[in-house]
């Protein structure tokens, strides 16, 4: 080799021919190399400001922020396989034959998505939940954030399927599949592949609407966070911590998806 | 196989893909559709194998009518075996998969029973060290083979192949030919839609020229070939042989 340290250097910063995996050296190096920076510029951020820091007082009440972080997590699971059911089947009966049954879920997608979450919490709360005599704010806030995020997984998995070619439910179709076994064998695992950046995307976007719930009163993360930052006056602190809450519930489904992702590619 | 068509009528949009075609074929075992492109042959097909329902007229294999209902052409479309011209296989399964998938969902057979049938025709079309790749590491030929493996697995008595070389290359479109030869030779009942003339009239028993939704001419190979009476046969050979 004629140029070793050029090389390695080229190695190390360029991404390899597609197809290639990045070495885990590489990997290890720019993963340095993005901390220091953010690291840098937060304390660069930091020492220009004039704030000073007051972990002591918001301390007393790590319980709180404990608490809602704890709901928000139960919150968002549940809302997450909820609407997972929910866009399910209105993609479904968006692909329907019966079209009462289309032009509903065609309807519903439109309003939900046409309308702002707020709105529609206020609205599920204090009309539907109440005739319907659902007394707990925490299932009645978790069905009205399903009911609002199936609408925008409907929509994903619509797409999804809609993907799947022509020519592959002919195939399908002459082999003898059924139209239940058809979604089963051909139609989910190949929409899989294209439904699951996009629905990532909005199981994130989910959890963090989660917050929104606030305004109906749930003891969740955000309103714990607001609750302590009010007792305390330490805004910035308890921002701070509700960031890093979200995150620590965001960041594992972005990894697993991105993991689902390798394991369902294939070429085309 | 015995096959009588009587006034088939298949309108797509507005046009009459089959307009009242009727024949009649006895004692063939391979039966080949020649005719221009647009000209009903693959609409037919796809009649016959159950994926099309007519607008009006008859089909009868065999004796037995083609079903009208759901169920009766899902079921009818489960004893026979279809081939596409490409992209017939399912990407995200590997070779055998695709080859046992069916086997296993629509006939019920248990895992390695099914198995051991992909095996056995793997090793006889010598594909076994494609078994475990993905559709989309195969090349043209090995996909269209593979498919073949596939609706023959089940071990219909009649394989419908549409335009089954035409995407494919000379030396892969030979492979691809080799293989249905065999078929035939098995005694299975193929009907084949193909723009290779050399080899229909190597393997037909018999050859429908199809043209403007309506059989133009039928017959055995040497009658199409070396005496063709329609000026529409005259003129299909003419311009397809003429390079």
């Amino acid at each position: 080799m004629l140029e070793p340290s050029h090389n390695y250097l080229r190695k190390i910063l360029w991404a390899p021919s597609k197809g290639d995996r990045v070495s885990p050296i590489a990997t290890l190096l720019n993963g340095f190399v993005v901390f220091s920076i953010i690291a840098v510029a937060l304390l660069f951020l930091l020492r220009q400001s004039s704030l000073t820091w007051d972990w002591q007082s918001i301390s007393k009440y790590h319980r709180l922020f404990l608490d809602g972080w704890k709901a928000t997590l139960l919150i968002s699971l549940a809302s997450l396989l909820v609407s997972s059911m929910g866009g399910l089947a209105l993609a479904l009966a968006q692909s329907s034959a019966f079209l009462p049954l289309r032009f509903l879920s065609k309807t519903y997608v439109e309003i939900i998505r046409g309308t702002p979450l707020l709105a529609q919490i206020y609205i599920f709360f204090y009309i539907i939940a109440e005739a319907a005599r659902l007394e707990n704010r925490y299932v009645a806030g978790t069905l009205a954030l399903s009911l609002f995020s199936a609408a925008y997984i409907a929509e994903i998995i619509r797409g999804g399927i809609e993907s799947i070619g022509q020519s592959q439910l002919d195939s399908a179709k002459a082999i003898g599949l059924t139209k239940t076994q058809t979604y089963r064998h051909v139609i989910f695992p190949q929409a899989l592949r294209s439904i699951l950046p996009p629905l990532a995307g909005q199981f994130v976007s989910l959890i963090k609407d989660s917050s929104l719930l606030s305004i109906i009163g749930l003891n969740e993360l955000t309103q714990n966070a607001k609750n302590v930052a009010s007792y305390t006056f330490s805004n910035f602190e308890s921002y701070l911590l509700l960031a890093v809450g979200y995150l620590l519930l965001t960041l594992p489904i972005s990894l697993w998806t991105r993991w689902m992702e390798k394991r369902v590619r294939y070429e085309t | 196989m015995k096959l009588e068509i009587e006034h088939l009528l298949k309108i797509l949009g507005s046009h009459r893909a089959l307009d009242s075609l009727s024949l009649t074929v006895e004692n063939t075992r391979s039966f080949v559709l020649l005719g221009p492109s647009g000209g009903g042959k693959s609409t037919l097909l796809r009649v016959l194998a159950g994926l099309e329902k007519p607008d009006s007229g008859s089909v009868r294999i065999n004796n037995v009518s083609l079903p009208d209902s759901e169920l009766g052409l899902l079921l009818y479309r489960r004893k026979i075996g279809v081939v596409f011209q490409g992209f017939n296989l399912f990407p995200h399964l590997t070779a055998f998969r695709n080859i046992t998938l069916p086997l296993e969902v629509v006939h019920g057979l248990p895992p390695a029973e099914a198995s051991e049938i992909a095996r056995q025709l793997l090793v006889r079309f010598q594909l076994e060290k494609h078994a475990h790749q993905k559709p989309a590491q195969l090349s043209g030929g090995q996909r269209q083979r593979i498919a073949i493996a596939r609706a023959i697995a089940p071990r219909p008595n009649l394989v419908l192949l549409d335009e089954p070389t035409s995407a494919l290359d000379p030396e892969m479109t030979a492979e691809v030919l080799q293989m249905i030869e065999e078929l035939r030779d098995d005694g299975r009942d193929i009907i084949l839609v193909t723009h290779e003339l050399g080899f229909a009239r190597q393997v037909a028993d018999t050859i429908a020229l199809v043209s403007q939704g309506t059989i133009a001419e039928i017959g055995p190979p040497k009658l199409i070939f070396d005496g063709p009476q329609s000026p529409i046969t005259q003129s299909y050979l003419a311009k397809t042989l003429r390079y």
